[in-house]
């Protein structure tokens, strides 16, 4: 984790990515100051953490879990198989994830233009929240995961990237529990 | 045949133990078990904020909505919501606002055009104040933190000078217990159901203010309910309105004994101040603290005679109330079912 | 087909596809589209689409999560490790073993700056391993400590699988940390305590350190010490005398490990950014987990398995403990092969009702289920803990070795798994207090 499994050098999309849990932080920080120091309560904090920072910083990043292989999956019959075996499953695996995403993505985009439509909003005690913006973080995020296993499963197909598959298998490397 | 109903209240909830539960029982007795309700208890199927939009897709056929977790969906009824401080009594809220949603063209239409059929509402007991210290004037208000579901009580709360927090309904407790907060704003049946809160505060202030009642206490899918047979629908709407009084009966003596309860256990049960009650008065009386303008600058459509209708509605219930005897169920029943339910017509109420 | 039969059907099809290699969130998500598809409609099972992966995770407690990966992610890049694990070298200097006692209290420490398992082996893999390896230590030993400690991330408060158990399960998260607290240490100790048992036993898998350590060493060590217990105090205390919300808590503990890194001159905004980009993908990729799992969730009640399985289980017996074993059976082996959030959120829908039934107390049932979880972590032949350590030492140790080493530990963890089961009072104790 402190080299980034390769990826040391910083983006701007690692920025980007990780920008909304900065905010997070900060704005739940300033809310306890407030309250604790000042006795001053910030309107809408709970909405905004939860409507907007969580949504946004959870499905977003979905494209470089898949481009980074992090998703985790259990690789314990994949690495006993053959190369070959080994290469028409992990096309199946590429195909189906491609698949679910780009589902969920067609659907969530569906929901997220209601959402727009309609001006989705909530009471964050006295003040109105807007919360359909953050709705598109869903089609964004998966649509882009998917896409993102369409062109990994290319690259299987075609021979253009079979090595990185087969040599160490599935990564397994989940940094979560 | 098997169907769902989606709840998101517990298991344990007055409204689930008292409405939805024996009706989902008796309407599959009575149907021959042609309508089954499996009745699914917090947000088991769908949570809160997604019911409407999961009755509509037919996850569920039945579902208890909230408004308030829906309010671009549902701006009328997020207005009417703040209407009901100008009630005296939580059953007249539940009657009227089950009349606006069967019989009132603007109440009716809004579910209608979500893709639900509306057959009922249902309120909580009134509004209290539930306090750490035993706050009674506007003086002790002053600065309090309450933490209130937004809307009408926050801008109460702020008129006789406290301070409106949003904390999460799980997490009341809690912030009662380390001082975060000074009230909560709920009803008083919450000392030892729901949020229990007793262990945690002083006292109760019985100052009504309005109850919890936008909602569809039943709304059902669009084709579910076309499918229904007349007969069908009318013993749908006798069980609502025979549970509509299964529920006040059972939130009367639940109040009751929280009350008595609390006193027991020496909390004090506090009748508000005079200046505090005036101050609610005045709030009412400014038009429930500027809620046409307030419905104006959301963009609602109407709102101003969907106000004057779920007002004039309040009033008829009140009267009606004041004239009959709400301890007596059979009245109720035939009252309700008169008042209401007689004037749907079975064979054509919500198809589409 | 009834409803039954498509959710066991629907498990089963979980557990294969996760055999093929499908990733675990994926693979929830596809089974629960296709089972509540094929017990309800394919419009309800879109509608579904449309609800629960949004507002699941659209919910204020949840935000905790992703602070506490992002406190651990920043403490481990700021180098509080390093001096901690000095620190408790110098004070457990004359145990028997004691580099690799000192990994255990170090790893204890730094748990509690960190929600999970594997950051915590992670971090102090680096570090330790080396030295206990440079002092001759056997590498089973040396290796297997660091992934058997590791997991204390997520017993010790912050934790991350307690927020994610306590919000699947309607449990509160505060009592829920108070409650790993006392079962965190007791771990600590009885590995501790095996370690010098072993070592007694055969001197030569720790040979004894000649390093004498001068004064001025002793106290620098000890003076570093301190970012550590000052968040212990600062997030632990905040919760427990009420100043903040667990949901809070993440935050203020990211701010605090923010203001100690540049009060010890190791912060850059550098090391911020790409700590908050680690944290917002290993958030990402543990969501889709869980986003899986709540539509799973809906599946199981579709289908009314759980309901139906309470009912044969306690046809077989209703005694808890027997349950509790059953259920632990399940956990141990389901963690041979899959990740902890995995088989918990795979377990827990099924024997919610089950619990219910037997009025089992839900905190209690955390910390053993988290107990439960970690054996898994360090078991063959999947054990994500120790694919850490091995990753972080470049491979420099072959897997079957660390597995060797880890499996004193396991042992060690259901000994302490059978004390806890035997006294609910050790892990409902402090949460017991924090309420009066
Ligand atoms: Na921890
Ligand atoms: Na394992």
């Amino acid at each position: 984790m402190e080299d980034d499994d390769g990826h040391g050098k910083l983006h701007l999309l690692h920025i980007l990515f990780g920008l909304p849990l900065l905010l997070m932080m900060a704005h739940v920080c300033l809310d306890v100051l407030l309250r604790q120091v000042f006795g001053i309560i910030l309107p809408g904090t709970l909405e905004i953490v939860s409507f907007h920072y969580m949504v946004i910083a959870v499905f977003l990043p979905l494209a470089l879990v898949e481009l980074w292989r992090k998703s985790v999956a259990v690789d314990i019959v994949y690495l006993m198989l053959p190369r070959r075996a080994q290469l028409v499953l992990i096309a199946l695996v590429l195909a189906t994830t491609a698949a679910v995403y780009l589902g969920l993505a067609w659907r969530t985009w569906g929901d997220a233009m209601g959402a727009m439509r309609r001006g989705d909003f909530l009471m964050g005690g006295r003040l109105e929240v807007p919360t359909w913006q953050s709705r598109f973080a869903l089609p964004l995020g998966f649509g882009s995961a998917g896409l993102v296993a369409l062109w990994q499963l290319w690259g299987v197909l075609s021979g253009r990237d079979r090595d990185s598959w087969t040599q160490q298998g599935a990564n397994t490397s989940a940094e979560v529990e | 045949a098997d169907y769902t109903f989606s709840t998101f209240l517990g298991p344990n909830h007055p409204i689930t133990l008292n409405l939805h539960v024996p009706w989902a029982e008796d309407v599959a007795e009575r149907t021959d078990g042609e309508i089954d309700f499996e009745v699914y208890v917090g947000g088991a199927i769908l949570p809160g904020n997604g019911v409407l939009q999961g009755v509509a897709q037919n996850v569920a056929q039945g579902g208890f909505i909230t408004a308030g977790y829906v309010p671009a969906e549902m701006p009328v009824w997020n207005v009417i919501g703040d209407v009901a401080w100008e009630a005296s009594s939580d059953y007249a809220v539940t009657l009227a606002a089950t009349e606006f949603g069967l019989l009132n063209q603007l109440g009716h239409d809004e579910w209608t055009g979500n893709g639900v059929v509306f057959t009922g509402s249902a309120s909580t007991v009134m509004y209290s104040y539930l306090c750490r210290g035993e706050p009674k004037s506007l003086e002790d208000f002053e600065g309090l933190r309450i933490r209130t579901a937004g809307n009408g009580w926050a801008r109460f709360a702020e008129s006789i000078g406290a301070v409106p927090v949003n904390v999460s309904y799980t997490e009341t407790y809690s912030a009662l217990e380390r001082g975060a907060i000074e009230c909560t704003n709920l009803d008083p049946t919450h000392l030892y159901n729901g949020a229990q809160v007793a262990e945690v505060v002083d006292s109760v202030v019985m100052l009504p203010m309005g109850p919890f009642f936008s909602q569809a206490a039943w709304a059902f899918n669009q084709s579910f309910w076309n499918d229904l047979s007349a007969e069908q629908r009318r013993i749908i709407f006798e069980e609502s309105a025979r549970s509509l009084v299964r529920l006040h009966d059972a939130q009367d003596k639940m109040l009751e004994d929280n009350l008595a309860q609390a006193r027991e256990n020496g909390l004090a049960v506090i009748e508000p101040a005079e200046d505090l009650v005036a101050a609610k008065d005045a709030f009412v009386a400014d038009g429930i603290g500027g809620l046409a303008k307030i419905a104006e600058n959301r963009g609602v459509a109407n709102y101003q005679q969907a106000i004057d209708e779920f007002s004039a509605l309040l009033t008829k219930w009140d009267g009606l109330l004041a004239e009959n005897d709400r301890d007596d169920p059979e009245a109720m029943y035939d009252l309700i079912m008169t008042e209401l339910y007689d004037k749907l017509d079975p064979e054509t109420y919500g198809v589409e | 087909m009834d409803k039954v039969d498509i959710g066991l059907l629907s498990l089963v099809a979980t557990l294969v596809l996760l055999a093929l290699r499908l990733p675990i969130g994926i693979a929830l998500a596809l089974v629960s589209f296709v089972g509540i598809a094929a017990i309800t409609s394919v419009g309800a099972a879109w509608g579904i689409v449309s609800t629960i992966p949004y507002s699941f995770v659209a919910t204020w407690e949840f935000s905790a999560v992703p602070m506490f990966l992002l406190m651990g992610y920043l403490a481990a890049r700021t180098d509080m490790t390093g001096g901690l694990f000095q620190a408790m070298r110098i004070l457990l200097a004359r145990v028997p073993g004691s580099l690799a006692s000192a990994s255990v209290g170090a790893s204890a420490l730094f748990a509690a700056a960190s929600g999970s398992s594997l950051a915590t082996s992670a971090a102090l893999s680096k570090i330790a391993v080396p030295e206990m390896l440079r002092a001759g230590y056997d590498k089973g030993l040396a290796t297997g400590t660091i992934a058997a400690s590791g997991t204390l991330g997520s017993l010790i408060p912050p934790s991350i699988l307690l927020v994610i158990y306590g919000l699947f399960t309607s449990t509160p998260i505060g009592p829920l940390f108070m409650a790993g607290f006392i079962p965190g240490a007791l771990t600590a100790f009885a590995f501790v305590a095996m370690i010098m048992l072993r070592v007694w036993r055969n001197p030569s898998i720790a040979p004894k350190l000649q390093t004498q350590f001068t004064r001025a060493e002793k106290i620098s060590a000890l003076l570093d010490i301190w970012p550590l217990p000052t968040l212990i105090v600062g997030v632990l205390g905040g919760i427990f005398f009420g100043v903040i919300t667990p949901t809070e808590a993440g935050a203020v503990g990211t701010a605090l490990v923010i203001l100690i890194s540049i009060l010890r001159r190791q912060f850059s905004l550098k090391m911020l950014a790409q700590a908050a980009a680690d944290a917002a993908v290993a958030t990402s990729v543990m969501f889709v987990i869980a986003v899986g799992a709540s539509m799973f969730v809906r599946l199981m009640a579709f289908s009314q398995l759980p309901g139906f399985a309470a009912d044969v289980i306690l046809g077989i017996s209703d005694n808890p403990f027997v349950v509790i074993l059953l259920i632990s059976l399940i956990f141990v082996f389901l963690g041979m092969f899959v990740d902890a959030v995995g088989i918990m959120l795979l377990v827990l829908p099924v024997i919610m009702p089950l619990l219910d039934q037997l009025d089992i107390n839900m905190i209690w049932f955390g910390i053993i289920t988290i107990k439960l979880l970690e054996i898994g972590l360090i078991t063959p032949p999947v054990g994500l803990n120790v694919y850490v350590v091995r990753t972080a030492l470049g491979n420099l140790v072959s897997l079957p070795t660390i597995f060797r080493g880890a499996a004193w530990f396991m042992l060690t963890d259901l000994v302490v798994l059978l004390i806890l089961v035997a006294f609910p009072v050790i892990t409902l104790w402090l949460p017991g207090v924090m309420a009066h």
